[in-house]
C-alpha cells in the first residue's frame, strides 16, 4: 500500500489518472482503517489523502446554494455558521455521529462515498436534494444523491471519478425539519434507524413533506408513499401514526420479513411518527 | 516484638471455604477508631501511582520491551469441535524470520485441565489452543501461523446447555456433558409442603447471557530465561499462583520462578489463573535463548480466556400473607465450555434471605463453547437478577411493597449455618438507599405513567463474602532519612492497593505519603499475599500492613526508650518525633534515633490476623435504580442508580467510588446491552470485537451515589475492611429490571434487556 499526500484539487487528479484505477481517496479514515483489519481485499494499491486540502474542506454559499467540500469533517459542518442557519437539519444529523473524535476525523464525503446503509448524514442529504459533484478524467458531472447509491457500500464512482463538491440548497427559516437516531448506545452508537424529515406546514395544513430513513431500505429513498398521504392533510398526531404505519409497510414490502422485522417493524412506525412530531415540536 | 502462632483459618474464596494453617499476630492491634478520628484513612486520597498512568509512563506488561525480545502468537481452533489428525508447519518453519513453533508434534506432554493437555489434538470450541509460533516480529508471527496446514475430522458440535444436556447431543466427554455427572444439590427444610401450605405462590424462569471480562488490558506476558532461572513479567491478578502453575508445567523448583507484575489494565477474574499462553512462551524462550513476548489479542480475548457463563433459571417461591418468605426453589443450568467450570448461580437463592426451606438444583454443562472463568462475583448478577425480579412478583402478590418484604426476610443469622455475623446492616442499606432514591415516589400502579416514556424505580439485594484473611504478610523498611518503603506479595489490579498501604503506614507512623514507597506484585521481594479475587486484598492486605506499621512504632518506641533512658510509658509518638512526657527535654527522631543505632534501615513484619471462629464476614447492600423506558422503541435509560452498602471500613473514598462507579457500569451494561452471541448453525462466536459486543460508554452513565452504611467491621480485623469490587456489580442488573417492570407493567426475564425484548414484552402484553 502506498500512500498519498496531494496539496491541491489538480494533485489529486493528477495521481487518480497516474493510478487508473488502482487508487482510492481517504479523508478521515474513520471507516478504512478499519477495514485494513477485516477487508483487505476491498482495498486498493494507492491512498490518496484529501483530509488537508483547504479547498475541499471549505463550507460556504455559491449562487445562493450551499457548497461543502467533501473533506469537511463532521465538526467543521456542525460547527459551521452557513450550515447552522441555512441547513440546520444537516448540522443535526452531523452532530450524533459516532463520538467526537470520530466528528473530528471523519468527512460528510467520506460518510456519503463509503455508503454505509446507517449513515447519520444521508437520510439528511437526501431530504436536503442534495447534488454531487463528481469528477473525472472526462470532466465534471453533477448528479442528485438520490441517484448515487446502487447498493450498501457500492456507489455509481467509477475507478478515478471521485466526489469533488456537495451542493445543497437553502432551507427556509418557516421550514419545520427534526433528524431522530436510534442506536443500542447514547454515542459512538452505530445507527439501528435513523430519520431526517422537512416539512413546509402554512396554517397547520402539510404543503409539502420530505421523508428519508436510515437501515431501512437496502438504498436511500424519501418515503413517498408517507409524504403523498401527508400532504393537504392537517398536521396532527393521527395523521403522523398513519404516516408511520405506511413506512412500516413500504419497509416490508421493500426488504421482505426478516430476522429483525418483529422489532423493526413496530419501531419504524413509532419512530417515523416520533420524527414528524418533533419537526412540528409535538410532544409525542 | 510480637509472637506469630499458627492457627487454622476459614476463608471463603469465589466458590467455596478454604481452610488454611496460618501464621497470624500474637498481639491483635484493636481496632482504629471511626474514620472520623483517623487521619488519612476514608478519606478522598488521590491516586499515588495516578501521575504515571496519566502522563503514559507507567509500564504495564503489555509495554515491557527487553534487549532481543522475540514475539509470539497462538494458532487457535477456527471450529467449535475437532480432532486433529495432523499438523503441516513445515511452510511456516521455513518463513524468514520465523524462529520456533510448538504444537503436539513436538511439544512436551504438559497436563492441562483435568484430562486435557498443553496443545491437545481433541478442540473442543472455537479457539481452542493448536500450535504457538515464535518471530522476529508480531506480524511474522501472524503470517506464519496462516502458513500451518492443519488437517482434522470436525466433529458434530453443541453449543447449547440444554441440548448439550439431552441424550442426543454429541459427547464432549465420554462421561457425559454434565460436569461431574449430577447436579449440584442443596437442602433444608420441606420445600414441598411449604409450597402446599402457601398463601401465594409465584413460578417462572429467567435466563441471562454469556459475558465476556473484557478488561482494558489485554491478557500478555513477557518470559526471560537466565539460566536455570524464570522471569515472567504477567499481566494476572495472582503472582503466587502463576508462578505454582508455571512451576508445576515445567517440572522446575517454583523458587526457579518469579513473577513480575507492577500496572494493571484490569482483570475481573478473567486474570485469576495463569494461561496456557504463559507456558507456551516460556517453553519457547528456552528453546530459542531470547526473551519471548506473548499477547492474546481482543478476538482471543472474546474467545478463549473466560467468561461469565449463560444461565436459565426456573425459580418457585412461596410466602405467606404475613409477607414471610416460606419456600425457594431454584433449578438451573448453565453452560461451561469444553473444559471444567462452574456455572452454578444458587448462592443467593440459598443465602440472601432467611427463608426456612429451601431447595437447589444446578447443572454445570459441557459445551462446545469458550471457557467460564470466575467474572466479578462468579454466579451473583445472574442469581440475583433472578431471585430479587422473583421477589418482586411474590412480593406483588401478596401486595406488599417490595422493599418491606425484603426487610421482613431480613436473616439475622446465616440462613445456612445459623452463624452470627461479624457485621450486617442490610437493613440499614435498605433505609438509606430507599430515602436517597426517593422510594415513596415509586408508582403503586405499574406502567401508570402517561405516555410513551414511562418512568419507573426498582430495586435489589446484594450479598457476597470479602471478609478476606490470612496468610498475608507486609514487610515494612524505614529508611534513615524518614522515608519508608511497604512491601507485600500482593498486586494491584488498577483497583488501588498502591495508595491505601501508603494510607496506612502514613496513619500509624505519620511519614508523608510522598516519603512512602509501597512494592506490590513480585515474588521474589514481598511476602505472601493471596490472589486478588473475591474481593479480599484489602481485607486480606490491609491488616498486616498496618500490624507492620504498629509494630514499627513499637520498635521505634523502645529503641528511645534505650537511648532516652526514658520509661517505655511515658513515652509518646507523635509525627515521627517521640518525647517523654515526663521530661520535654528528651525528644528523639526519626533519622537521629536511627543513627544512634547505627542502622540505615529497621524492619519490620505484619500479618493479618485469624478470622473469628464461629462468625461469618459478608457484606451486604442494595441498589435503587431509576429508569424510564420508551416504549416507542423498548430503549431503556437508566436515570440513577443509588447503592446502599455495607463493606465495613471505608480506606479511600476516591478509589471507593472508583470501584462502585465501576461495578455498577459493568452492571448497566449486563443489564442491557453485553452479549455474547455464537451462531448455533456454525458453533462459532459472531462478536468478537469491542465494535460488535457492545459496551457502554460514558453518556450512557446514570447519576450513580455511593452510600457507605458501615463505619467498620472491628471483629474481623484490625482494620475492619471488608471488600467492595465485587458487591458493587451484584444487584444493578436486577434492581434495573425491576425498575423497568415498575415502569411498564411488563416483565423482562431475559438479559441482556434490549429493545427488541422490551417491545416484543410489551406488544405481547
Amino acid at each position: 500500500m502506498q500512500y498519498h499526500k496531494p496539496k491541491n484539487i489538480s494533485e489529486v487528479t493528477e495521481l487518480l489518472d497516474t493510478f487508473n484505477g488502482s487508487a482510492q481517496i481517504i479523508a478521515g479514515g474513520t471507516d478504512m482503517l478499519v477495514e485494513t483489519r477485516y477487508h483487505q481485499q476491498n482495498l486498493k494499491e494507492h491512498w490518496i489523502d484529501i483530509s488537508e486540502i483547504d479547498e475541499l474542506k471549505q463550507i460556504h454559499v455559491i449562487d445562493g446554494q450551499i457548497s461543502i467540500g467533501p473533506a469537511a469533517t463532521h465538526s467543521d459542518i456542525t460547527g459551521n455558521d452557513v450550515i447552522k442557519q441555512h441547513a440546520p437539519l444537516l448540522a443535526e444529523a452531523c452532530r450524533v455521529i459516532g463520538s467526537l473524535q470520530i466528528r473530528n476525523r471523519g468527512t460528510i464525503g467520506g460518510n456519503v462515498c463509503n455508503a454505509s446503509p446507517c449513515a447519520d448524514s444521508i437520510p439528511a442529504l437526501i431530504v436536503l436534494d442534495a447534488q454531487l459533484v463528481i469528477d473525472s478524467a472526462e470532466g465534471e458531472q453533477v448528479k442528485p444523491i438520490s441517484e448515487f447509491f446502487i447498493k450498501p457500500y457500492k456507489t455509481i464512482l467509477t475507478p478515478g471519478s471521485w466526489l469533488k463538491n456537495i451542493r445543497i440548497h437553502k432551507m427556509d427559516t418557516e421550514d419545520k425539519f427534526a433528524f431522530l437516531k436510534l442506536g443500542r448506545r447514547n454515542a459512538l452508537a452505530i445507527s439501528r434507524m435513523n430519520f431526517a424529515v422537512v416539512m413546509k406546514i402554512s396554517n397547520h395544513i402539510i404543503d409539502s413533506v420530505r421523508l428519508a430513513p436510515g437501515s431501512v431500505y437496502p438504498i436511500w429513498r424519501r418515503v413517498t408513499e408517507a409524504e403523498e398521504f401527508l400532504q393537504g392533510k392537517k398536521a396532527s398526531e393521527t395523521m403522523f401514526k398513519e404516516a408511520g404505519k405506511i413506512v412500516a409497510d413500504s419497509m416490508i414490502k421493500t426488504s421482505g420479513r426478516r430476522w429483525s422485522t418483529p422489532y423493526k417493524e413496530p419501531a419504524v412506525a413509532n419512530l417515523t411518527e416520533r420524527v414528524l412530531c418533533k419537526a412540528v415540536k409535538f410532544d409525542c | 516484638m510480637a509472637e506469630s502462632k499458627y492457627v487454622k483459618s476459614k476463608i471463603f474464596f469465589e466458590e467455596e471455604f478454604e481452610e488454611k494453617l496460618a501464621e497470624v499476630p500474637t498481639d491483635p492491634k484493636g481496632p482504629w477508631p471511626a474514620n472520623d478520628n483517623l487521619k488519612i484513612i476514608g478519606k478522598p486520597v488521590s491516586r499515588i501511582d495516578g501521575y504515571d498512568k496519566v502522563s503514559g509512563t507507567a509500564v504495564y506488561t503489555f509495554d515491557i520491551n527487553l534487549p532481543r525480545m522475540a514475539q509470539a502468537r497462538i494458532l487457535r481452533s477456527a471450529v467449535p469441535h475437532a480432532k486433529i489428525k495432523k499438523i503441516d508447519t513445515g511452510k511456516a518453519e521455513s518463513l524468514p524470520g520465523v524462529l520456533g513453533i510448538l504444537s503436539s508434534n513436538n511439544a512436551q506432554e504438559i497436563k492441562w485441565f483435568n484430562t486435557s493437555s498443553l496443545f491437545d489434538t481433541h478442540l473442543r470450541y472455537q479457539g481452542d489452543e493448536i500450535a504457538c509460533v515464535v518471530a522476529e516480529s508480531e506480524a511474522i508471527a501472524l503470517k506464519a501461523l496462516k502458513l500451518i496446514k492443519i488437517e482434522f475430522d470436525e466433529l458434530p458440535f453443541t453449543v447449547d446447555a440444554k441440548e448439550a444436556m439431552g441424550e442426543k447431543a454429541p459427547k464432549i466427554y465420554d462421561e457425559g456433558n454434565i460436569q461431574g455427572g449430577k447436579p449440584f444439590e442443596y437442602a433444608r427444610g420441606d420445600v414441598d409442603k411449604a409450597f402446599q401450605e402457601a398463601d401465594a405462590i409465584v413460578e417462572d424462569t429467567f435466563d441471562t447471557q454469556v459475558a465476556i471480562h473484557n478488561p482494558t488490558e489485554v491478557h500478555c506476558s513477557v518470559v526471560n530465561w537466565d539460566g536455570d532461572d524464570l522471569t515472567v513479567w504477567d499481566s494476572t491478578q495472582a503472582i503466587y499462583g502463576v508462578r505454582d502453575t508455571v512451576a508445576d508445567a515445567l517440572k522446575m523448583p517454583a523458587s526457579k520462578v518469579r513473577i513480575i507484575k507492577k500496572y494493571m489494565g484490569g482483570g475481573f477474574g478473567s486474570k485469576l489463573e495463569c494461561g496456557k499462553y504463559t507456558v507456551m512462551a516460556a517453553l519457547l524462550a528456552r528453546k530459542i535463548g531470547r526473551p519471548v513476548r506473548i499477547v492474546v489479542d481482543r478476538k482471543e480475548m472474546n474467545l478463549a480466556v473466560g467468561n461469565r457463563p449463560n444461565s436459565v433459571q426456573k425459580l418457585k417461591l412461596a410466602a405467606s400473607k404475613d409477607g414471610t418468605l416460606t419456600a425457594i426453589s431454584h433449578y438451573s443450568y448453565g453452560a461451561i465450555g469444553g473444559y471444567e467450570g462452574g456455572a452454578g448461580c444458587s448462592w443467593p437463592a440459598r443465602q440472601m434471605y432467611k427463608c426456612d426451606n429451601v431447595k437447589v438444583e444446578e447443572y454445570s454443562v459441557f459445551t462446545n463453547t469458550g471457557p467460564t472463568r470466575p467474572f466479578r462475583a462468579p454466579g451473583y448478577p445472574q442469581g440475583i437478577f433472578a431471585l430479587d425480579s422473583a421477589i418482586d412478583m411474590l412480593a406483588e402478590k401478596i401486595r406488599m411493597n417490595p422493599l418491606e418484604f425484603r426487610m421482613k426476610n431480613n436473616a439475622e443469622k446465616h440462613p445456612m449455618w445459623n452463624a452470627p455475623f461479624t457485621s450486617k446492616l442490610l437493613k440499614e442499606a435498605y433505609e438509606q438507599g430507599a430515602k436517597a432514591i426517593g422510594w415513596d415516589k415509586r408508582n403503586n400502579q405499574p406502567g401508570a405513567d402517561k405516555g410513551p416514556v414511562k418512568k419507573g424505580m426498582g430495586m435489589a439485594s446484594q450479598i457476597w463474602w470479602g471478609g478476606g484473611g490470612p496468610p498475608s504478610h507486609a514487610v515494612l523498611k524505614l529508611n534513615r532519612d524518614g522515608s519508608a518503603r511497604v512491601i507485600a506479595g500482593t498486586q494491584d489490579l488498577g483497583t488501588g492497593t498502591y495508595t491505601f498501604m501508603a494510607q496506612i503506614v502514613h496513619e500509624v507512623l505519620d511519614i508523608p505519603m510522598d516519603k512512602i514507597e509501597v512494592i506490590l506484585g513480585d515474588t521474589a521481594v514481598g511476602p505472601y499475599c493471596p490472589s486478588s479475587g473475591g474481593s479480599t486484598t484489602a481485607p486480606s492486605v490491609s491488616p498486616a500492613v498496618r500490624d507492620a506499621a504498629e509494630n514499627m512504632k513499637i520498635k521505634l518506641l523502645e529503641a528511645a526508650a534505650a537511648q532516652l533512658e526514658s520509661e517505655k510509658k511515658n513515652l509518646v509518638y507523635v509525627n515521627g518525633l517521640i518525647s517523654d512526657t515526663s521530661n520535654p527535654e528528651k525528644k528523639i527522631d526519626i533519622p537521629g534515633l536511627m543513627g544512634k543505632m547505627g542502622e540505615q534501615t529497621i524492619t519490620t513484619t505484619g500479618s493479618r490476623e485469624a478470622n473469628p471462629e464461629g462468625y461469618i464476614t459478608q457484606t451486604f447492600g442494595a441498589q435503587f435504580a431509576k429508569v424510564e423506558v420508551d416504549t416507542l422503541t423498548g430503549k431503556i435509560k437508566v436515570n440513577k442508580i443509588v447503592a446502599a452498602h455495607d463493606i465495613g471500613r471505608v480506606l479511600n473514598r476516591k478509589t471507593l467510588d472508583n470501584q462502585f462507579h465501576g461495578g455498577i457500569m459493568q452492571g448497566l451494561s449486563y443489564a442491557l446491552m453485553e452479549e455474547q452471541i455464537v451462531d448455533i448453525n456454525t458453533g462459532k462466536v459472531v462478536n468478537t470485537n469491542l465494535h460488535d459486543y457492545k459496551i457502554p460508554i460514558i453518556a450512557d452513565i446514570p447519576e450513580i451515589e455511593v452510600i457507605i452504611v458501615s463505619e467498620a467491621d472491628p471483629m474481623n480485623s484490625n482494620t475492619g475492611v471488608k471488600g467492595c469490587g465485587e458487591p458493587a456489580i451484584i444487584p444493578t442488573a436486577a434492581a434495573i429490571a425491576n425498575a423497568v417492570y415498575n415502569a411498564i407493567g411488563v416483565r423482562i426475564k431475559s438479559l441482556p434487556m434490549t429493545p427488541d425484548k422490551v417491545l416484543m414484552a410489551l406488544n405481547q402484553a
